[in-house]
Parts: C-alpha cells; structure tokens; sequence
C-alpha cells in the first residue's frame, strides 16, 4: 500500500533530482561526503523542519549513523534553496543542502550527495481515462524532456516508467 | 529612489520594460536571468524589482521567497510580470508577497497604475 488507503495506484516516475552540498568556489573546508559535515570546523545551515531537503538529510544522517548534534549548524534555518545558497555565499556558513541550478545561480560549487526521486501516486480509476492523458503526453513530449535536461542536476531517463501497480 | 531590477531571461521582454521604466524616469539595472540578479542583489539594495516568474532553473517564485526571508531586501516592492494568467498563479504570487502582479504584454500605462498604486511613483 502506498499511502491511499483502499485506492490502488499506480506509481509512475517523473524525475529524478540531485541533491547535494552548496559551497565556496574551490570547496575550501573539502567537504566531500555526508560524514564531512560532522567535522568541528565546517559550519553548516540546514532548511527549516518540514522542508524536503531536511526530511532527506535526517534520512541519510540516520542511515549513516551522524548524530545531528554533531553538525555545527544544524540547528541554523534558512527557508529556501535560494537563502542557503546565500548563507554560503556571505561566509555565514560553510555548506548547505541544495540543488545543483540554485548553485550555479549564485557562482557556487556543487557537491553532489543523493538522488531523490520524484514520482506521481495515480489512482488506477483515472490512470486510464482521458483526465491524466494530457499530462503523460506532455512528459513523453521532446520539448519537455528537453527542457528538463537542460537544468543541472534533473534527470529524466526514466520518467514515464510505471514502477508499481497495485492490484 | 535606488535604481529598479528588472530579472527576466527574455531579452526583449526585458529591454522592453527597462524603456518603459527609462519613460517613467526610473533608472534602472538589467538581470537577464536568476544568476545574473543574484549577483546584482548581493551587493546592492534596489528600490524596486520587476520579476519574471518563469524561468529555468531558479524561477522567479523562488526569488520571490528569497526576498521576502533576506531582511536588507524584504521592504523592496516587487512587481510580478508574467504570461500566466492564472487564478491560481496571482494567488501564489501575492501570497508570496509580492505587491503587484502585471500579466505580460505590460502596457505603459498599466506599469505605471500599479507602480503608483504600490507608492513607487507619485
């Protein structure tokens, strides 16, 4: 069951996104992995609670065994990509979660770390009809797919691919 | 009044909103995209800002929730200029504190009703 209860779905790939470490230009502090972040020197500013790119970091942090405790700055909250990114670029932090497009906004290097994947939970009753066709159409099309290659760190190799189908 | 931000990734939108401004006696900086306004905004607060909404990458709502959390660029009043002219899209937009959203092609005299509406201009 994947979160509608009594509704069987279909589950269909939309994109995947890298996730990763917004820094300086030249990664002065060297942080590489995860595990960096639990050095005492690298100041960190993480996303407010109920923000995806937290939800993901406390995933990883746990299955990595990091005590959030242990990352200076973890308790240090900006609201969107954009203000971490700018966090970083004011020397106000060393890193921050983000997206690869919102780093190159701002002149900053990128370290990718995860990949999230993006995926559309469609109950069986209209995954058929004429109600969703437009939008599978427009995910097939070459425009699209196109576009989304475009932006940094997007990947839609995959997309359109029905991964589950409930009975 | 510092100097308005024009950020839009079409050139010609943009060339065009910067004569209308230039009409209205407002000097004015062009962003031709979310990097090149991001590196503008770093190091100088304008005194008013007309943002495009779509654009690749980083799109002007995002830039538009950087505005209203960054405290040096909160009171500057922004202006949403955008082809979408959907209910839900202007719900967004003012939500997201912007003070006026103008659906494009911009007209002269419409730049220069809300602008005053918004207290830009007397």
């Amino acid at each position: 069951m994947i979160g509608l209860p009594g509704i069987p779905v279909k589950l269909m790939v939309l994109a995947k996104r890298e996730q990763g470490l917004m820094v300086l230009r030249g990664n002065p502090n060297r942080v590489k992995t995860i595990q960096d972040l639990g050095c005492s020197d690298v100041n960190f500013v993480n996303r407010q609670r109920g923000a995806g790119t937290r939800v993901l970091l406390d995933y990883y942090l746990k299955l990595s065994g990091i005590s959030p405790e242990s990352i200076r700055g973890y308790n240090q909250k900006e609201y969107t990509h954009l203000n971490v990114a700018a966090a970083v670029l004011s020397r106000r932090a060393d890193c921050g979660l983000g997206i690869a497009a919102t780093a190159q906004a701002l002149d900053l290097d990128f370290v990718p770390l995860f990949q999230e994947r993006y995926d559309l939970v469609i109950p069986k009753e209209f995954s058929d009809g004429e109600l969703l066709e437009p939008l599978f159409k427009i995910i097939k099309e070459h425009d699209f797919r196109e576009a989304v290659t475009a932006l940094k760190g997007y990947d839609i190799s995959i997309s359109g691919n029905v991964i589950l189908e409930e009975p | 009044m510092n100097d308005a931000i024009i950020i839009d990734d079409n050139r010609s939108t943009a060339d065009a909103l910067h004569q209308m401004l230039t009409v209205l006696d407002i000097p004015t900086r062009v962003a031709y995209g979310a990097s090149a306004a991001m590196s503008l905004l770093s190091g100088f607060t304008p005194g008013l800002i007309l943002l495009d909404i779509n654009m690749p990458g980083v799109d002007g709502l995002e830039i538009l929730a950087y505005l209203r959390r960054e405290p040096r660029l909160m009171p500057v009043p922004v202006v949403v200029i955008t082809s979408d002219d959907q209910p839900e899209t202007r719900a967004r937009v003012m939500k997201g504190g912007a003070n006026a959203m103008i659906i494009k092609p911009a007209t002269l005299e419409f730049l220069e009703e809300n602008l005053k509406k918004i207290g830009v201009m007397k």
